[in-house]
């Protein structure tokens, strides 16, 4: 049995949720909950590729159902003869929703993407929530991969100019002071 | 040109090199999706390839491949392997047979897991739904036997409030049970 204390992971994105990301010291594992199984995906912070962020509709679709839910279930109500309280109880129900889901930003799709696999990151579909993890992670996956050899220009280490080949006296000229190497 | 592959999040189809190299906004030329991409050093950087080496006279030679010379030692069976053979796995280098051993296996990290918490939890409140009130006759013991079994048994991976499941599916499994049991008490000392 885990506890919070003893476990190596720790939150990232929706601990409640049916799709969890976790952060350990060296990957990230995705928790998927179906019923009573759970699933496990790891990437390990050395072998992520890319992240991929793909903005979507998704806040716009969520106001537009919450908003034709809430006036189908509106004319319903007052078909039915009903009264203002019954208005007050329909956006008692709806409006938390609809705050809720405009202050969540606007949607992504989140792909994760290694040498062999390109996965779907479900829990991030909210750009700001997104983003957030992106800026914690990406630290921890830039230090697991110091040491491989990417496609940024390395840094260039001034070298000291050979001088040219001349007589050899036996009194050799006092060393140049190199010119200072702009930065 | 990078050995890394780049592919579209929508269509699924390899973005080639020249749309997203030095980019931070890619559009697939394919579906005209936008996305934007970070990138790390190991898109670009070149898979290592174990190369095994041949054996010289007066080498030890691979267990499995006696053409290769010996890299290492399995530190499970002690058999000289080569580079091809040698698995460095959970910080020990191991030959391709210990791997498949079944006390080696038992290390690989596990992909899924049975929570007997949330079955127990489940198994307890579906009685509590009002048309199945009759199965706790049935689930209420099935729920308290989950409650035993599993809570010595190995939870989720992540920290979860699983004993407090354990607890609650518990707790209404045994009220179910002693609501049967006061039932039929009344029905026979009626």
């Amino acid at each position: 049995m885990n506890s919070a204390a003893q476990s190596p992971y720790r939150p990232l994105a929706r601990p409640l949720g049916a799709s969890q990301l976790w952060k350990a010291d060296d990957h990230l594992l995705l928790v998927r909950t179906i019923g009573w199984t759970e699933s496990y995906r790891r990437f390990y912070f050395r072998d992520i590729q890319a992240i991929l962020v793909v903005h979507t509709n998704r806040r716009i679709y969520w106001n537009l159902g919450l908003l034709g839910g809430a006036f189908i279930v509106v004319i319903l109500v007052h078909a039915g003869g009903g009264q203002w309280l019954s208005d007050a109880i329909i956006a008692a129900v709806f409006l938390p929703l609809l705050i809720r889901n405009n202050l969540a930003g606007p949607g992504c799709r989140t792909v994760l993407t290694t040498a062999v696999q390109d996965e779907k990151i479900p829990c991030l579909r909210r750009l700001r929530k997104t983003r957030r993890v992106i800026e914690e992670i990406r630290p921890l996956i830039r230090g697991a991969q110091a040491d491989l050899a990417g496609d940024s220009v390395p840094p260039v280490t001034p070298v000291p100019a050979t001088p040219p080949p001349g007589p050899v006296s036996e009194n050799p000229p006092p060393p140049e002071i190199p010119p200072p190497v702009p930065t | 040109m990078t050995p890394g592959r780049l592919s579209c999040p929508s269509c699924h189809r390899t973005v080639p090199e020249i749309y997203w190299q030095g980019l931070d906004l890619v559009r697939c030329p394919a579906c005209e999706c936008e996305f934007d991409q970070i990138r790390f050093r190991a898109l670009s950087a070149r898979p290592v390839v174990a190369v095994a080496n041949a054996t010289v006279d007066g080498e030890s030679s691979c267990f499995f491949h006696a053409q290769n010379r010996a890299e290492a030692a399995c530190e499970s069976c002690g058999r000289y392997v080569c580079s091809v053979c040698r698995v460095d796995f959970a910080g020990r280098s191991l030959c391709p047979a210990c791997l498949g051993n079944h006390g080696e296996r038992r290390r690989i990290p596990e992909n899924n897991r049975i929570l007997y918490d949330r079955m127990a939890l489940i198994v307890a409140c579906i009685p509590l739904t009002f048309i199945f009130w009759f199965f706790s006759f049935v689930t209420a013991p099935v729920a308290l036997t989950l409650c035993f079994y599993g809570w010595r048994r190995p939870g989720s991976l992540v920290p979860r409030w699983s004993r407090a499941r354990f607890i609650i599916a518990g707790v209404l499994a045994f009220a179910q049970i002693a609501g049967w049991i006061i039932f039929f008490g009344r029905l026979i000392f009626r």
